[in-house]
């Protein structure tokens, strides 16, 4: 999947150096957004059918104040270090605010500055590729709510493998409700960053 | 604006996914549609990138930072949760201690 990702990628970056489908900047703006639009449709739709709502009930308030921390915790680490970076502090927490959401952030993100759209897409990218391994790694020394922290709004799939790897359910269950929650805030959360 | 768009849509498919039975738990459309939609979205937006010479010129140095952002979001969130529930833990067990 991620391989199919890239390539796409790199296919629309060749042609796009290339000079080919030059037409295609014409539109492009409104390409993005309908697909943004009917991606994120779809994915809630997803997530209204596994029973979000009821998970989220029945997960309590500990669990809604863990992903709400996630989204804090990446948010007041990444402006920490914003001095560090060539970025305004703005562009480093717009970046860091699509959480792991590689297609709606980075086309989010794209509208406002397409350099910045690079940094997000590597970020959200990482973010899921990382903690597919450390989440396994680090399972023996941690407790779940941290483990899936690290993955953000792409917590689902992560906790699904590790789970798989671990043999410990409680990541699926965590994932879900956590990955949800954050979900859910990063098509308000960029959109509010870059309105700053 | 876009904010309130998106956060519409992200509540009118929660809920139509939560209310609508006719609507199918598992579909293979969906999935479909879904995936196209993420290979188009990420083919405009790679040729977008590449026509744009300053933005191919900055690649490397935007992916840099990027591995940079992720590891600071990435342990930011982890101490963060670690933190709020070592103290959760704390509070729960302070009762029975006294």
């Amino acid at each position: 999947m991620i391989k199919c990702m890239l390539l796409c990628v790199s296919v629309g970056f060749a042609t796009g150096r290339l000079g080919y489908l030059q037409e295609l900047a014409s539109f492009s703006s409104t390409v993005i957004i309908v697909c943004l639009c009917l991606m994120t449709l779809i994915a809630s739709i997803e997530m209204g059918k596994k029973d979000f709502l009821k998970e989220l009930k029945q997960a309590g308030w500990k669990l809604i104040v863990y992903s709400f921390a996630t989204i804090a915790g990446t948010l007041i680490m990444v402006w920490l270090v914003s001095p560090l970076l060539p970025l305004t502090a703005k562009d480093a927490l717009v970046a860091a605010s699509g959480m792991g959401w590689y297609s709606l952030a980075t086309g989010l993100v794209f509208e406002y500055s397409p350099s910045l759209s690079v940094v997000t897409f590597v970020y959200c990218l990482l973010r899921e590729i990382t903690a597919m391994f450390l989440i396994p790694i680090l399972w023996k020394r941690f407790q779940p709510p941290e483990l899936i922290s690290i993955a953000g709004s792409a917590a689902m799939n992560p906790s699904v493998a590790a789970a798989a790897i671990t043999g410990d359910h409680r990541l699926v269950f965590y994932g879900m409700v956590s990955g949800g929650i954050v979900s859910v805030c990063v098509p308000i959360m960029v959109p509010f960053m870059i309105a700053l | 604006m876009l904010m309130v768009v998106f956060g519409v849509i992200m509540i009118v498919g929660i809920l139509a996914g939560a209310r609508l039975s006719w609507i199918p738990r598992e579909s293979r459309f969906r999935k479909n549609v879904q995936y196209a939609l993420l290979f188009t979205l990420l083919f405009v937006l790679g040729h977008q990138l590449g026509s744009d010479d300053a933005v191919a010129a900055s690649i490397s140095q935007m992916g840099f930072i990027g591995i940079f952002i992720a590891a600071a979001g990435m342990s930011g969130s982890f101490l963060m949760v670690l933190l709020l529930r070592t103290r959760f833990e704390k509070e729960r067990k302070g009762p029975a201690d006294d």
